[in-house]
């Protein structure tokens, strides 16, 4: 009786650990660039997972100036390791948001800065990373967002930051 | 040193794999690039229709007009080509035509690479928009590492972008 009772208990805390298994790492953050192209004031965010919708993670906050150069950068590793991870997508955007912090994500129809989406097979260690210079032309609250689509899993990872431009 | 001074693909590049040498692989890019609404659709492929040199296709645009770019990359072969490194860039160049691809130090707008292995027919395809905030000339190009047949050139597709 008390093998069987362990034996629940084993299985029980295993099993959700097992669904929930890691599947990828997500560095991203945002930069100052300066007229040589030399960069400053690095905020990164944290990684996150949904659900819950918008994560549990409080984002970081990056303050800038209307037309300031700004670079974002994100490296996504798969650290899946039990095969490739088919028809993924992976998602970034820099999109004007209602107010610093919103749970809901912004619509993306409109007050895009920049955006994209990849779409590939993820072996194990596999990487998608982007670079992109930007500016922004107009003060409020921004969001920054990476996100995975499709890994097939019962969560979604992304990493997130606001930007105040003022 | 700067984040900028480290070109952006050498990081995804770190891990890679070696790539045996005289694998007969075949790949199709296909590249577009479209400025607002107005205008068309600027287009580079490999292998080129036509195998005669000619001038890369130039999108004209103005500053701050967003730009959308699509890619798409196929393994043709039948084989198996592993730890492929896509690799896209818009970098400023001096003149039109430029055959030298500047270093990825400075003037970069949009560096961007993925790794995959590419089965027989796999794809790997992307969408991204952003905007050229100086004007200027600049290079748009998709080039893969890793993917080379012996006695042929990494496979790459490229065009030019003309803000004004």
């Amino acid at each position: 009786m008390r093998l069987r009772l362990l034996l629940l208990v084993v299985v029980l805390t295993v099993l959700p650990l097992a669904g929930y298994a890691e599947h990828a790492n997500i560095n991203l953050r945002v930069l100052r660039v300066d007229a040589e192209g030399k960069t400053s004031d690095e905020v990164k965010a944290p990684a996150d997972e949904e659900p819950p919708g918008g994560g549990i993670n409080p984002r970081p906050v990056f303050k800038a100036k209307i037309n300031e150069p700004l670079l974002m950068q994100f490296i996504l590793t798969n650290a899946y390791p039990h095969g490739e991870l088919k028809d993924v997508t992976v998602r970034y955007f820099l999109v004007r948001e209602d107010k610093i912090g919103q749970k809901k994500l912004p619509d993306l129809d409109k007050g895009i800065i920049t955006q994209g989406r990849f779409m590939l097979n993820l072996k194990p260690k596999g990487k998608v990373g982007a670079r992109v210079a930007f500016t922004i032309r107009e003060p409020g609250a921004y969001l920054l967002r990476v996100h995975t689509i499709n890994t097939k899993s019962d969560h979604e990872h992304f990493s997130a930051l606001d930007l105040l431009v003022e | 040193m700067g984040l900028l001074m480290r070109p952006f693909v050498f990081v995804l590049l770190l891990g890679l794999g070696v790539p045996p040498l005289g694998r007969a692989d075949d790949f199709t890019i296909d590249l577009k690039a479209e400025a607002g609404k107005k205008s068309g659709t600027t287009e580079a492929k490999y292998p080129a229709p036509d195998p005669k040199p000619s001038p890369r296709a130039v999108l004209e645009t103005a500053v701050g007009t967003p730009i959308s770019v699509k890619w798409t990359v196929r393994n043709t072969d039948k084989a198996t080509v592993k730890d492929v490194l896509v690799h896209c860039f818009v970098v400023k160049i001096d003149k039109a035509d430029q055959p030298e691809v500047p270093k990825l130090t400075k003037n970069v707008v949009v560096d961007t690479a993925l790794t995959m292995d590419f089965k027989a027919q796999d794809k790997t395809e992307a969408e991204i928009s952003f905007t050229v905030p100086n004007p200027g000339r600049y290079l748009l190009r998709v080039e893969l590492k890793n993917a080379g047949a012996k006695d042929k050139g990494e496979p790459f597709a490229a065009l030019e972008l003309l803000v004004r």
